[in-house]
């Protein structure tokens, strides 16, 4: 019973604010839109017992990507989308038709199915599981992705900051 | 929610489960509450003498010049950038950390290097010149 209403309530939320997301001139609302659908989310990973899933969903996404899209947006030049320009909205038509096609491929055949499958005992908790995994068998691609981060954050800051040709002391607007 | 979902009520939560996490949403709406609730009162409760004076927006008591919607630099990107890679770090020491009782000494030196092979990025900014101010 309350976790049926936990769910509507969830649901609710993260679809209104994926649609607010999109559909604010204001880039800067149309990222806090999006924010609140991370965080639904995120609720909504609670209750399928994915725990881990969940802080992740919050740590990453609420927290750092959100930020990075706001500092994206406030590097454009107009956030506020009341300069009357309009990018081409096209694609409105396909991205229906994928947001109809996609529940309807992956729900259907489950629930025409009838039996529900048995799904394995949930774990207590999954962080706990999934640290000693990684510690067992996964030690070797966790080294490599610590290369692969550092290789990213190396490459996004030599992509971003430039060759290094300011004169020092000068001064830039802020 | 059962009769409308057959697939979500075979994995919905247990008794245990459930209770944790409603303790969670309960602090959730408190700490909407708390944030919403002077607005809503001072909105209805407030009396209303608008001036061009109050109208303006509050800046340390000096007068603001210009659009708060100015176009930010471009280190401030950075500074996120750096963050998030950090973020994703954390992503991974959290179930190393949860599981830490039962985990070798082994353990302790892979996540060891594991930061210290990041730390190496954070180096490379530092080096760079990219995390102070200009």
């Amino acid at each position: 019973m309350i976790e049926g209403v936990a769910f509507y309530i969830l649901s609710t939320v993260a679809v209104l604010g994926a649609l607010l997301a999109v559909s604010r001139r204001n880039l800067v609302h149309g990222v806090f839109a999006l924010l609140l659908f991370f965080a639904a989310l995120s609720g909504l990973f609670v209750m399928l017992m994915a725990d881990y899933v969940a802080a992740v969903q919050v740590l990453v996404y609420v927290g750092a990507v959100g930020i990075l899209q706001l500092f994206a947006i406030m590097l454009t030049e107009h956030v506020t989308g009341d300069d009357l320009r309009r990018l081409g909205a096209r694609g409105w038509f396909w991205g229906l038709m994928l947001a109809v096609a996609l529940p309807v491929v992956l729900l259907l055949p489950p629930l025409l199915n009838g039996e529900p499958p048995v799904p394995p005992a949930a774990p207590q908790s999954t962080a706990r599981q999934l640290g000693s995994q990684l510690m067992e068998h996964y030690v070797v691609p966790l080294e490599v992705l610590a290369l692969l981060l550092t290789g990213a954050l190396i490459g996004a800051v030599a992509v971003a900051h430039g060759p290094e040709k300011d004169p020092p002391g000068k001064d830039r607007p802020a | 929610m059962g009769d409308v979902f057959p697939q979500l009520a075979a994995i919905s939560p247990d008794d245990a489960h459930g209770a944790r996490y409603l303790l969670l949403a309960v602090m959730g709406v408190v700490a909407v509450g708390f944030a919403v609730a002077p607005l809503l009162l001072s909105a209805l409760v407030a009396p209303r003498k608008p001036s061009e004076i109050k109208q303006s927006p509050f800046e340390c008591g000096l007068e603001s010049k210009g659009d708060a919607w100015v176009q930010f630099r471009v280190q401030y990107y950075l500074y996120a950038l750096a963050f998030v890679i950090f973020d994703v770090e954390v992503v991974f020491i959290y179930p190393w950390a949860a599981a830490f009782t039962n985990l070798s000494t082994g353990a302790l030196v892979a996540m060891g290097v594991f930061v210290l092979l990041l730390a190496e990025g954070l180096a490379y900014l530092w080096i760079k010149g990219v995390l102070s101010w200009k």
